[in-house]
């Protein structure tokens, strides 16, 4: 078979760059998250305020009554645990998540938001704070943070907090990208 | 011509082996169903220098002398929380900086060193890794923003708008949309 050379120097070049190229692109996903997109936490309502009660149920239902492939439903047993209070630290929300290296599945989940940071930056305490919940279950579906995109997105670090609370049409696209 | 191409096929090939090699080693490792536990820190994000600045009550610049990790339970208060009702006594990873202070900008540091946090670090089998965090090494030079609590070590404002290398600061021409730069915050002082 002949081959052309400047094609096979091209073809050469091309297949390089594109391995040097792709590590750099802005991930959307994470390398976690949950199986089949049907997770539960811990029961809260007897652990919180009332008004904190509100926050947490309304940012279940951001995700459970959008059109995302995903259900979160409350139980006394499980072991994934939202803990909200005043933490001395800078961060508005941190997830921690337990998964299996090969598969990538989330076996444990930790939400923590931090009221601290969210009082000293809220115009909208409420709204922020669910804004924040809302965010981490997205972690918790693969999303990940600040993903590269003129579209609006919970996951974004410059969306507004204080107005958006529900997952954007961009967040469910690519969270039913997993979950078929 | 021939050597070229054929140099730059083994190029190819080889850096393929390598990814191949490298998903082999991965999968031998996980055999035993190895869990990982990753963190995502989400972080206020500053627009502009002012802004950043004025977030913060302790900025200033030292050498990094020691990096360490902890454990730490940095809940405001024993008991129920007055905000949220809420009862956690629980640790978080942390990494922890010791600094020896060269200049304070804004606020004041009592002695010629001083500890920072930072949420994520190494645990033995667990990394809890913070994206996006800029790199802090040992023996380098920074500027750093912070914010000073009463019972607990400063932390860093974000992971990746606190810290300023010193000796490598950047240009005006490699400045990224809406990146602040450390001369964007000395201008200030
Ligand atoms: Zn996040």
């Amino acid at each position: 078979m002949k081959i052309n050379k400047k094609m096979a120097v091209f073809l050469c070049m091309a297949l390089i760059c594109g391995f040097l190229v792709l590590p750099v692109q802005a991930a959307t996903f994470m390398n976690c998250g949950d199986a089949d997109g049907k997770i539960t936490v811990q029961s809260y309502k007897d652990k919180y305020s009332a008004k904190w009660t509100k926050i947490i149920d309304k940012s279940i239902a951001a995700w459970n009554d959008s059109s995302a492939n995903v259900n979160i439903s409350v139980s006394a047993q499980s072991k994934n645990v939202i803990k909200a209070k005043r933490y001395n630290d800078t961060w508005y929300g941190l997830t921690t998540q337990t998964h299996n290296k090969t598969s990538g599945y989330t076996s444990k989940f930790i939400i923590k938001v931090n009221t601290k940071t969210i009082k000293a930056k809220a115009t909208n305490y409420s709204k922020f704070a669910r804004s924040t919940v809302t965010h981490e279950f997205g972690h918790v579906f693969w999303l990940a943070d600040n993903p590269n995109t003129k579209k609006s997105s919970i996951m974004k670090y410059d969306r507004d907090r204080n107005t958006m609370v529900k997952p954007q049409q961009f967040d469910i696209d690519n969270v039913n990208k997993k979950y078929k | 011509m021939k050597k070229i191409i054929a140099g730059l096929l083994i190029a190819v090939l080889a850096i393929a082996g390598i990814g191949i090699g490298y998903k082999i080693n991965q999968a031998d490792a996980s055999g035993e169903e190895k869990s990982v536990t990753v963190l995502q820190a989400d972080y206020p994000q500053y627009n502009t220098a002012e802004e950043l600045v004025e977030s913060s009550d302790l900025v200033f610049t030292g050498t990094v002398k020691n990096i360490e990790y902890q454990m730490i339970d940095v809940g405001t208060g024993e008991g129920p929380d007055e905000d949220t009702g809420f009862v956690d006594n629980e640790e978080i990873p942390y990494t922890l900086y010791t600094i020896d202070v060269d200049k304070v900008y804004k606020g004041s540091i009592d002695s010629s060193s001083i500890i920072v946090k930072r949420a994520g670090g190494s645990f033995g089998d667990d990394e809890y890794v913070v994206e996006n965090a800029s790199e802090i090494s040992k023996g380098k030079n920074y500027l750093f923003v912070t914010e000073t609590y009463e019972d607990t070590y400063p932390s860093l404002l974000n992971a990746d708008q606190s810290s300023y290398d010193m000796d490598a600061p950047q240009t005006v021409m490699e400045r990224e949309e809406k990146e602040i730069m450390l001369s964007d915050i000395l201008k200030l002082f």
